[in-house]
């Protein structure tokens, strides 16, 4: 991650409690966790992630960042994640499996 | 090849086969007749004149004695009934005429009503020829009599049956039956297809005129354009199983062939001709589907997969499977007959308008018999042929082609009394405009002549014949219809395209165009391609129905102008983006493009469509999909690069993260070993489903505390609790967490746009069932928890504080009818019950005035104004009279006025009655206790009132901040007293009226 992007990454602890946003949820000898049924959604680059959480409301519905460029996102609202994004001018391209 | 479309493949007569079983396989009655017992045969012949017994034993050989010729005949004739030497020797012997009608039951199936037979036979014998024949096979044993009945099959009512005549009473209920051994040994009919009489040459000077000439590219383009309304439009269907009004109108714009007539008046699509009959096309082979939306809709959906594979056919295996599609499709074409009036309102059972199933059926005969007559046959195409004919081959082949008539109506309908049933011998539910004769049965205000069964076969039947060649199959383009001037059927004739499709074979113009092409090919494999794509961004399709794949694969991302001779497309950014929508990548849309034109594609277009596309691809969303995680990146490292883990894992997404391709759960063994192998402490792999969300794995704990119990936690719930309430502990290793609730993150979950609603949805289902003896559900929220969930999520508005003035009347009128005046409105806070209203503060002493003026006066001492010290006179102390009670006090009723009484005695008696009530008054002030330390003294009553005077002068003073009842003690003192009386005041004297 570049030094502007860390600088300007999004605080995603200011709109969810969860303690697993940021962190992993295992630990070293730990099990390997194995996650089903999640949304994932990619982005070209991390900046773009971090225009798009600031720009809208995809900040309430990360799950987890699981890297600079991806997130877990809550499948319950998906719908109205894509509408959201797609208005804001950032549509998805869908992939289902 | 899909399913349907090698069902639809099969042969034509296999399609019918299917749609509709055969008769004789339906008729569960003939095998029990192959199996009568003897003493059952012998009644069953008892039922037959001693006329027709003898000539029975005459036929098959039997001699019997003079004396009780019938009983000894019987008792031979068992013995032969089933007897196959017997039965062949008969059938033998038969004639020609007999022997078609035996052939003509066995066509049937083996039972078959007398007045079809005969009808059957009428058609091509007399009268007399047919009783003969008749007489002979009843005469021969080998058909027989009966009547079905609710009861079952009865052989026999009445009278004794005769050879030519049944002796049951309604001639229209007896059917013709034979048994299975005769129909084993009957030989098969002749077949009608060799029949050159079927297919005669049209021979009139006079060219038949073409009603709906042939085209099947047409109907190709209507295709193509339905297709793409459905994909560019969320096409709801509707129970009928069509689509609606608004859709079908759209739709009519954009066929090649418009509906005739007027098409804002049709309600329904099955009241349409060419759009139905796509419609119906589409859905019997699949290439559109019904898909259940979000709610109980269900919409329109085009199926990829058959129309690639569709447009990827040769043209006459592309017909082919329409006209099967056709056969099997719920298309009514009977009811497009243009020479029938329908009339509504007739009972199913009672109406002759052919099912589905007997029109697919139907159908089915029709194409099969053309294919069968075309491939013996030495006519050529376009070769006109003589309709009546055909209509006539079809009588003789199939009488019931369309309606059955196998049995007639039974006898109970016979006395049912409905609108346009005109009885079992006629058609029912319609009439035709072509019998306008006066003579004929009808319903008392029908104007329709009802249609004899026997006679009018050309009317119905032969009238759908010529629907069928004038419509369905002028749009497959396989056939037409000629007609004279007045538009009568004269002659049909096959298309090249029919007589191809009949013969499965390529036509000779598409075999012509593929030589043509393959030769381009060797020349300059450019001058094949169909693609012109332009700079301006429009593209073109040159020959576009003989490329529909590419038209269709270009109908994804590129708007359609114009369909002619060539297509005309333009792409934009919409377009563009719609196929990227649709699954498509960018470098599969410049791939298509590139290797289908004929000349390079500018470099304006590839850029700007590779733009367009970067800038749709910067998110990409996958649903439902499945993502390892791994405790640290080196044991991901060290499992990316196992060979069986790269079958299973897509890409890497993070240092400890990776995306699994496909159904984890069908990868699960794989995974598991993989995981168990470069786990440290070998631990095994844990799977957390995000989608569900099992009762129990939370509890409630104190006011504000949920915790999720141990093992259930994954980051998911983490997410949804943490949304609406802060983390408090968290324990990895335990997989648990607790949560508090609190304003903070009800304010957070406000801004994630989660209601109370929701949450407490997520929290009730989530906490273990409650159990009752006869439910089990989700528990409810205590108290105070709804109490703060509700608050800090908003579910609550901020309450509002008024200084108010509540105001008590006895009666709801007295309110209504101070707040009906405009004046004393603004006072009004609210009404808080039908008998109570606060008022504004700043208001009341207004208001008090008002009302007082009004001879209202509300009682508020707190708002009264201070009066001048005033010492109550001493009162007498009743020395002998008993202590007051509630009976006493009550201060008595001045006596009504007496007759002939002066003004001077009313009033004195007035101010007697005031001195009365004044006095009651004091007496029961003098009850009251002034307060706890003066309660019970024995201080004299002068004393209290003294008291209660000074009290009010301090009062009064001190702007009511000493409240009076205070000091006069607890309010159980006042019991006695209403609310409303209190302070007490003296009673008003009644005055008289």
């Amino acid at each position: 991650m570049t030094q502007e992007a860390s600088n300007k990454k999004v605080d995603l602890s200011a709109f969810n409690s969860s303690p697993t946003l940021d962190k992993p949820a295992t630990w070293l000898g730990g099990p390997p966790l194995i996650h089903q049924n999640v949304t994932l959604l990619e982005c070209v680059t991390e900046a773009i992630l971090e225009e798009v959480l600031t720009a809208t409301d995809l900040k309430y519905a990360v799950v987890r960042r699981i890297s600079p460029q991806a997130v877990l996102v809550d499948s319950a609202t998906v719908e109205e994640l894509v509408k959201a994004l797609t208005k804001r001018g950032y549509e998805p391209k869908i992939i289902k499996s | 090849m899909n399913k349907t479309f090698q069902i639809l493949f099969e042969d034509f007569a296999e399609i019918g086969r299917k749609a509709l079983p055969p008769v004789a396989n339906i008729d569960s009655r003939l095998t029990q007749l192959g199996d009568l017992k003897k003493d059952f045969l012998s009644r069953l012949l008892d039922y037959y004149s001693a006329a027709a017994i003898q000539n029975m034993a005459a036929s098959r050989g039997v001699t019997t004695g003079f004396k009780q010729v019938k009983l000894e005949s019987i008792k031979s004739l068992v013995n032969l009934f089933y007897d196959p030497t017997s039965i062949k020797t008969m059938i033998q012997k038969l004639s020609p005429l007999a022997l078609d009608g035996l052939q003509r039951l066995k066509r049937a199936g083996g039972m078959l009503s007398l007045v079809n037979w005969q009808a059957q036979m009428q058609q091509q014998h007399s009268k007399n020829q047919t009783d003969q024949a008749q007489a002979e096979l009843i005469g021969a044993m080998l058909m027989f009599y009966a009547t079905i009945t609710y009861n079952g099959t009865e052989f026999g009512a009445g009278q004794r049956h005769e050879l030519t005549k049944s002796g049951i009473y309604n001639q229209r209920d007896v059917i013709l039956w034979t048994t299975p051994q005769v129909l084993e040994l009957v030989p098969a009919p002749i077949q009608p297809v060799s029949k050159a009489a079927g297919w005669q040459r049209y021979a009139a000077p006079v060219e038949p005129k073409v009603k709906n000439s042939a085209n099947f590219e047409s109907l190709l383009a209507d295709i193509i354009a339905f297709l793409r309304y459905l994909d560019l439009n969320q096409v709801k269907i509707l129970q009928s199983g069509d689509i609606g009004k608004r859709d079908f109108v759209k739709l009519n714009e954009l066929m090649s062939v418009k509906e005739t007539g007027k098409i804002a008046d049709l309600k329904k699509l099955e009241e349409t001709g060419r759009l139905s009959f796509i419609w119906n096309l589409l859905l019997a082979c699949g290439m559109v589907a019904s898909k259940p939306g979000k709610y109980a809709d269900n919409f329109a959906v085009v199926q990829t997969a058959q129309n690639d594979e569709f447009y990827a056919l040769p043209r006459y295996r592309q017909a082919r499977l329409l006209a099967a599609a056709w056969i099997t499709s719920n298309f009514n074409d009977f009811s497009r007959i243009p020479t029938l009036e329908f009339t509504g309102g007739l009972p199913a059972e009672l109406s002759d308008l052919p099912e589905p199933l007997k029109l697919t059926a139907a159908r089915a005969q029709v194409m099969s018999t053309l294919e069968s007559f075309w491939q013996h046959s030495t006519v050529a195409a376009q070769t006109w042929l003589d309709f009546s004919a055909l209509v006539n081959y079809f009588r003789d082949l199939s009488p019931d082609l369309l309606i059955e008539r196998r049995f007639s109506t039974t006898s109970a309908y016979n006395y049912y009394t409905s609108d346009h049933y005109y009885g079992p011998e006629y058609y029912n539910g319609f009439t035709s405009q072509l019998k306008k004769t006066t003579t004929g049965k009808k319903n008392y205000w029908q104007t329709g002549v009802a249609l004899t069964q026997g006679e009018d076969w050309a009317l119905v039947e032969g009238e759908w014949l010529a629907e069928v060649f004038s419509e369905p199959l002028a749009w497959l383009g396989l056939a037409e219809l000629g007609s004279n001037e007045n538009g009568r059927p004269l002659a049909f004739r096959l298309t090249t395209l029919g007589e191809a499709v009949l013969e499965n074979r390529p036509t000779e113009s598409e075999q012509a165009l593929k030589a043509q092409l393959e030769q381009l090919a060797a020349a300059d494999p450019n001058l094949t391609k169909p693609l012109l794509v332009q700079p301006n961004f429009d593209v073109m399709i040159l020959a576009p129905l003989q490329n529909m794949a590419l038209l269709r694969q270009l109908d994804r991302f590129a708007d359609q102008t114009s369909l002619g001779d060539v297509a005309m497309y333009r792409l934009n950014k919409e377009s563009v983006l719609r196929g990227l929508r649709s699954g498509l990548n960018g470098a599969e849309v410049q791939n298509l493009l590139e290797v289908n034109s004929r000349v390079p594609v500018a470099q304006n277009i590839t850029s700007t469509i590779r733009d367009w596309s970067n800038e749709f691809e910067r998110l990409i969303l996958h649903e439902k999909t499945t993502v390892i995680e791994m405790p640290n990146a080196e044991m991901l490292d060290r499992l990316m690069t196992m060979p069986q883990a790269q079958k299973v894992i897509t890409r890497r997404l993070g240092p400890t993260f990776a995306l699994v391709s496909g159904n984890s759960a069908r990868l699960d063994p794989v995974l598991l070993s993989l995981l168990d192998l470069h786990s440290p402490k070998k631990t095994s792999p844990v799977y957390l489903d995000y989608a569900g969300q099992q009762p129990g794995i939370l509890s409630v704990e104190g006011e504000n505390l949920l915790r999720l119990k141990a093992q259930s936690g994954n980051p998911y719930l983490y997410f949804r609790l943490g949304q609406f309430a802060d983390l408090v502990e968290w324990n990895p290793a335990q997989m648990s967490a607790t949560f508090r609730l609190s304003a903070q993150a009800g304010q957070r979950a406000q801004q994630a746009g989660l209601t109370y609603d929701k949450v407490a949805h997520f929290v009730t289902s989530s906490q273990p069932e409650v159990v009752t003896a006869q439910f089990r559900h989700a528990p409810e929220l205590d108290g105070p928890m709804k109490l703060a969930m509700r608050g800090w999520l908003g579910y609550y508005s901020p309450p509002t504080g008024h200084k108010a003035i509540v105001l008590r009347v006895k009666t709801r009128e007295q309110l209504d009818d101070i707040f009906s005046i405009a004046e004393f409105s603004p006072a009004l806070l609210e009404r808080s019950t039908p008998t109570t209203a606060l008022i504004r503060e700043d208001h009341f002493l207004r208001l008090r005035e008002r009302l007082t003026e009004l001879g209202m006066p509300p009682v508020a001492p707190e708002f009264d104004p201070p009066t001048p010290l005033k010492l109550l006179p001493p009162l007498e102390e009743p020395a002998d009279e008993p202590a007051p009670t509630g009976k006493s006090r009550k201060p008595k009723t001045p006596k009504p006025p007496k007759p002939h009484e002066t003004a001077a005695e009313r009033d004195r008696r007035q101010r007697e009655a005031e001195a009365e009530a004044q006095s009651s008054w004091n007496r029961s002030l003098s009850n009251i206790p002034l307060n706890p330390l003066l309660a019970g003294s024995a201080r004299p009553m002068q004393d209290k009132l003294e008291m209660i005077q000074t009290i009010q002068l301090l009062n009064a003073l001190s702007n009511g901040k000493i409240p009076l009842d205070g000091l006069l003690g607890d309010d159980s003192d006042f019991d006695e007293f209403d609310d409303d009386d209190y302070p007490p005041r003296p009673p008003r004297p009644r005055r008289r009226r």
